[in-house]
């Protein structure tokens, strides 16, 4: 209530006419820039941008508050977040051009420092209109026979903000250090580095309830609703919790590995508290399936203790071709291909006995499960144009009997 | 896998942009116009120094926010278009915190602050002269009111409240607070710890005792060094000296650490200001002591007197202003300066209209002796203020005294050097 009321009472400080002024420039003046830019990109410079035109629009209205001698500090307020919202695009830029993979640029932009900028902006406004340390006082209603108040309640909120979406870049160069210590595997590291980021912001959850100042008891009646609420509503959500959880240490879903799906080979792009992400590469699909699936199904991996995969392409051949000079020609042709492992060899073998043609198999490996399909194509190829050197017949079915 | 940039996804720029400046040219009509102008409205941003450096707790601001809300309901009576906005910042950043918000025209219209924080506001531009009539000014103690003005008869804030100095002790190792300096000497000697300020303003209630106030005033008023004004002076340097040769007595160089160490029972015996008696009261409970400070062989004490005054900004709308200005007038009205007394047990008004007597209980006793023996006059605290040039070359006098840098002598002739080139300055 009394958080409203100061809030309302923001409202006195627009009676005063220089400070509607710095509000008409810092939000109309980017705006007008925007609607008036196309007009001066045609006629000036075509390079002109809507957002460096606002910029250079809001220092020239600061530097002229300042000479005469008016109130300037919000137009301050506001070059200062344009300039860093500008700044943050360019080191979006210059993250991409570095070569960090696009999702971690845009989780670390959209997640960290975005909200992070707008919120020192927000503090910065706040902190003009009244007194943070005295809005940190407002006392918000009791917590479970604890008074909370909003500083408290916003100080652990940002914490365990910062800590889930900013822990990612410390835990993953921290798992990087232990992999080079400990040597594991990259799927280990991935996982190592999920249970730091988990560990830190579990830490950061007991944190801000003793920041509260939760009470044991207190913490105890949480445990019990959760455990009744456990039976009932979110019961789902905490088997798919406590399946990902297990699912790290067991090694068979984490990130990296690459596991058969309807079918599809599918690398496990990210693990998360409710349900693992996996990519098909066929269609460039992203595969949403709750952790609890790979703890009750069977899960077939290509990457369990190594991440070599075996595929087979048949072909047919016409009778009159002598099989072993068949087989020896497609073990060489499997041998020319360059993603085809050389160990273990290729092997190709007799299947069956056709209507028209003795049908062999040629199995080979490759190293990354993913590109099985690929590589199939390419020794299909390979196959044609060998058969085709040599002479031999990959025949047709043969034609049905048109009638009379 | 391609993410789609924020650029791609926000909604269109052009759209995106005349909303904005609607809503830009909306928030400029927020303010409006007054249709009748003789009727006060509007919100007024009130601005409250706090006196006590570790007392911005959320005890302290329900206090001070139950005593504004009184103040705010009983303004609102009489004028319900008026609202107070009530923003608490500790003493010491008032300065700096308002000088940032008049940056962008968002200072406060009126300040509640000590009169030093008051005068310092208005040497950097942050406040107006008092817009008050004589006849709201005339019946405040003139004491307070002198503090305030300027040479040009301007005023720089409305003393309010008044804030005597006074003894605190702790009544678990002290009965009864000493009569007189020599007392208070004595009992050090046999174990009472005695805590004094630096401070040369904060430690002019001493030269009453001792006889020297007419003798540090005519000097700092530029009269010449006599035999007996030197003699005067160097009784107060051998004083001083003498209570800092005793093991029981130290000096220290701020107040907080002075109230601290009562609080912490480091300390016995404290000269102290009434406005940190709720903080004092909040650490000892029934054990604080409050009693007039010591008499001497010349006198009784010459306790200072420092106001709480309002001051007016420079960025209020002319409806604020007009507010400010009658919610001044208000709180200086003899019914709201006897509510203030009330309420605040702890401080005294300044409106000399309102009876302020005894009613029997001990604080009350102290703090109306210490009003009566203030109202004589602290002629120093009107000629040298803290942080002038006088006051730090005094207490630097003072310092090389305590660390026995300067002897008696010594330092009687720095001290009078210092008052006499403050007079020149």
């Amino acid at each position: 209530m009394r958080l409203l009321e100061t809030m309302g009472g923001w409202l006195a400080f627009l009676e005063r006419g220089p400070v509607v002024l710095q509000l008409l420039l810092v939000l109309g003046l980017p705006m007008l820039m925007v609607l008036i830019q196309p007009a001066l990109a045609r006629r000036v410079w075509r390079r002109l941008k809507p957002r460096a035109l606002a910029l250079a629009a809001q220092a020239l209205a600061m530097v002229l508050l300042v000479v005469l001698g008016q109130p300037y500090g919000l137009v301050g307020l506001g070059l200062a977040a344009l300039a860093a919202w500008m700044a943050l695009d360019g080191l979006h830029d210059v993250l991409l051009a570095r070569g960090v993979p696009a999702p971690q640029v845009h989780e670390l932009d959209t997640r960290l420092l975005k909200p992070l900028v707008l919120l020192l902006v927000g503090l910065g406004l706040v902190g003009q209109l009244d007194n943070l340390q005295d809005l940190a006082l407002i006392s918000l209603r009791d917590l479970l026979g604890v008074p909370v108040n909003l500083g408290q309640l916003a100080s652990s909120a940002l914490i365990l903000y910062l800590l889930s979406m900013g822990s990612g870049p410390p835990a993953t160069w921290l798992a990087w250090v232990l992999q080079r210590g400990l040597g594991f595997t990259d799927g280990s590291r991935r996982a190592v580095a999920l249970m730091i980021r988990y560990a830190v912001v579990g830490v950061g959850i007991l944190w801000a309830l003793d920041h509260i100042g939760f009470n044991r008891t207190a913490i105890l009646t949480v445990a019990g609703g959760l455990s009744v609420g456990l039976g009932f509503g979110i019961k789902e959500v905490f088997s798919n919790f406590v399946s990902g959880i297990w699912l790290l240490f067991e090694g068979s879903v984490r990130p990296g590995e690459v596991l058969f799906i309807d079918g599809d080979p599918c690398e496990v792009r990210s693990l998360g508290l409710r349900a693992a992400t996996l990519w098909r590469d066929r269609d460039n699909a992203e595969l949403v399936i709750p952790n609890q699936t790979f703890f009750t199904a069977t899960t077939t991996s290509f990457t369990r203790t190594d991440r070599m995969r075996r595929c087979q392409v048949q072909v047919g051949v016409a009778y009159r071709h002598d099989p072993r000079e068949v087989v020896a020609l497609l073990e060489g042709v499997a041998q020319g291909v360059e993603r085809v492992l050389a160990t273990p060899a290729p092997r190709a073998t007799v299947l069956s006995f056709g209507e028209v043609s003795i049908t062999y198999g040629l199995a080979f490996w490759v190293a990354n499960p993913m590109t099985g399909g690929g590589v199939g194509s390419e020794l299909r190829t390979a196959i044609w144009e060998c058969f085709r050197e040599h002479g031999i017949e990959i025949p047709l079915p043969p034609l049905g009997d048109p009638g009379p | 896998m391609v993410i789609p940039r924020w650029s791609v996804l926000r909604p269109p720029p052009r759209k995106a942009a005349a909303a904005l400046m609607a809503l830009a040219l909306a928030l400029s009509g927020c303010g409006g116009t007054n249709p009748d102008p003789g009727r006060l409205r509007g919100r007024v941003v009130l601005l409250v120094g706090l006196t006590q450096d570790d007392s911005f707790n959320a005890a302290t601001r329900d206090v001070l926010t139950a005593h504004l809300d009184e103040v705010d309901r009983s303004f609102r009576a009489i004028h319900p278009g008026v609202s107070l906005q009530v923003q608490v910042f500790p003493e010491e950043e008032v300065v700096q915190e308002v000088r940032r918000r008049h940056r962008s025209g968002l200072g406060p219209d009126l300040l509640y602050v000590n009169g030093s924080t008051a005068r310092q506001l208005f040497q950097a531009g942050l406040t107006r002269p008092v817009p008050l009539a004589p006849a709201v000014i005339e019946p405040l103690h003139p004491d307070a009111v002198r503090l305030m003005r300027l040479p040009d008869r301007r005023l720089v804030g409305a003393p309010v409240l008044l804030m005597p100095q006074l003894a605190c002790f702790n009544k678990a190792r002290l009965p009864t607070s000493p009569a007189t300096l020599a007392e208070l000497l004595a009992l050090s000697d046999r174990g009472l710890r005695v805590g004094l300020p630096i401070d040369p303003v904060a430690l002019s209630w001493i030269n009453g005792p001792l006889g020297v106030m007419d003798s540090l005033v005519e000097l700092a008023r530029g009269q010449p060094l006599t035999p007996e004004r030197h003699e005067r002076i160097r009784s107060l340097v051998a004083w001083l000296h003498n209570a800092d040769f005793r093991q029981q007595v130290s000096f220290f160089s701020s107040a907080a650490q002075l109230i601290d160490g009562l609080g912490r029972g480091q300390l016995d015996w404290i000269s102290c200001r009434s406005s940190n008696l709720p903080l004092l009261a909040q650490r000892l409970g029934p054990r604080l002591g409050v009693a007039p400070l010591p008499s001497g062989p010349e006198g009784p004490a010459s306790p200072l007197m420092p106001p709480r005054v309002l001051a007016f900004g420079t960025d209020s709308s002319a409806d604020q202003r007009r507010a400010a200005e009658a919610i001044a007038r208000f709180n200086l009205n003899p019914q709201m300066q006897s509510s203030f007394t009330l309420g605040t047990l702890h401080m005294v008004p300044a409106n000399r209209l309102v009876p302020f007597t005894s009613d029997g209980s001990p604080l009350r006793d102290a703090l109306v002796a210490s009003y009566r023996m203030a109202a004589g006059g602290n002629a120093l605290a009107q000629i040298v203020r803290t942080n002038d040039p006088v006051e730090v070359q005094a207490r630097a006098v003072f310092n090389r005294l305590f660390y026995g840098d300067l002897d008696v002598n010594g330092a009687t002739d720095a001290l009078i050097q210092a008052l006499q080139r403050g007079h020149t300055q």
